[in-house]
């Protein structure tokens, strides 16, 4: 009996960890794989291993912030198409599973929609999905690896925040 | 004198107070050929406890339970042949186990044909699901900056949608405060 209950004890942690491997993929590869090979879609993909050549791209001209956010990234996915995007657009958010993913942002314009999703362990978002579509395209984008959404939301909130600091000079002036 | 001790014996004996060793003693008492008439009955009581207690398993056990569970006895005689391997050397079960059970992680991955073989860390899984777009680093690197920008341009159209909206409301909130 003793023996038994130790098979148990060894065979269940294999199991879970096996699993765990698994459960790597990002949402494109778990939730578009067999998109991946269609014709009508563009893919873009950054592998963990292209990530780890990055070191050898000459950085001195890249913002010290875009550094830190590549750095710690381990793979780009971009899955996008022109064909029926919001019929794709449904089907993405009716495929992601949502007890895996947190809802994040929203965006809803007339012509636009845009959703984030993450997969958050203990405070650490590991995945960062984007669910977009217009009238023109459906662009699904993922980036895995370990994200500092404030660092991230900072890429481009530089250009604009000059942009509005622009506006409120002028304003003055007047 | 001795009855009067037994008798004493006896009278804590069905008070159940009697200690191992004076139960021993009665017993033994009671062992004797000649005792009073009138204990004779409490004989069989004290042996049968004793002889009850000697009683173990007989030669032919063995026998007579593989017998009954359709074995021969030689089959059972060579002993190593009966036993389980487990028993004898679980660690090698253990071993088996993770054997089996790494075996068939890898038979899980072996469909998806962009699998290497090998795979090193779980870290690096995905890469072995993800094909590359571009062999140049550089530009590599510029379509995850313009992924990036794009995102983080999205992100910040929700937030400061956000901060409109909040905006908007600490306004109607002061209104209505100020009314």
């Amino acid at each position: 009996m003793r023996i038994k209950i130790n098979k148990y004890c060894i065979l269940l942690p294999i199991l879970l960890w096996a699993t765990g491997l698994r459960a790597q993929d990002d949402a494109i590869g778990k939730f578009f794989g067999k998109y991946i090979e269609d014709s009508r879609f563009t893919v873009v993909s950054v592998s963990p291993k292209m990530f780890r050549l990055l070191a050898k791209v000459n950085w001195d001209t890249i913002p010290a912030d875009l550094k830190q956010t590549v750095t710690k990234l381990k793979s780009l996915r971009i899955l996008s198409t022109e064909s029926t995007p919001r019929q794709f657009y449904k089907e993405a958010l009716s495929r992601i599973d949502m007890k895996e993913y947190e809802e994040l942002i929203t965006v809803r314009n007339k012509n636009e929609n845009v959703h984030f999703v993450v997969k958050e362990e203990g405070g650490v978002i590991h995945e960062l999905l984007m669910i977009a579509v217009d009238e023109d395209d459906f662009t699904l984008m993922s980036f895995v690896g370990d994200i500092d959404l404030d660092k991230m939301s900072r890429l481009s909130s530089s250009m604009s925040i000059k942009g509005m600091e622009n506006l409120k000079n002028v304003k003055r002036k007047k | 004198m001795e009855k009067i001790r037994i008798a004493g014996l006896l009278e804590k004996y069905w008070q159940a107070e009697t200690t191992v060793d004076e139960e021993k003693v009665l017993a033994a008492y009671f062992r004797q050929p000649v005792i009073p008439p009138e204990w004779e009955a409490y004989r069989q009581l004290f042996t049968y406890y004793e002889a009850e207690s000697r009683l173990g398993v007989g030669e032919d056990f063995d026998k007579k339970v593989l017998q009954r569970i359709g074995m021969s006895e030689t089959v059972a005689g060579s002993g190593t042949v009966m036993r389980p391997l487990i028993r004898r050397a679980p660690w090698w079960a253990a071993a088996a186990v993770i054997l089996l059970s790494l075996g068939a992680a890898l038979l899980m991955d072996r469909p998806n044909p962009h699998d290497r073989p090998g795979t090193p860390s779980s870290t690096e899984i995905s890469a072995t699901t993800i094909k590359d777009t571009y062999d140049d680093p550089q530009e590599a690197l510029a379509a995850i900056r313009k992924a990036l920008f794009k995102a983080s341009s999205k992100i910040n159209q929700g937030k400061t949608i956000t901060k409109k909206e909040m905006g908007r409301m600490k306004d109607s909130w002061q209104m209505a405060v100020n009314y």
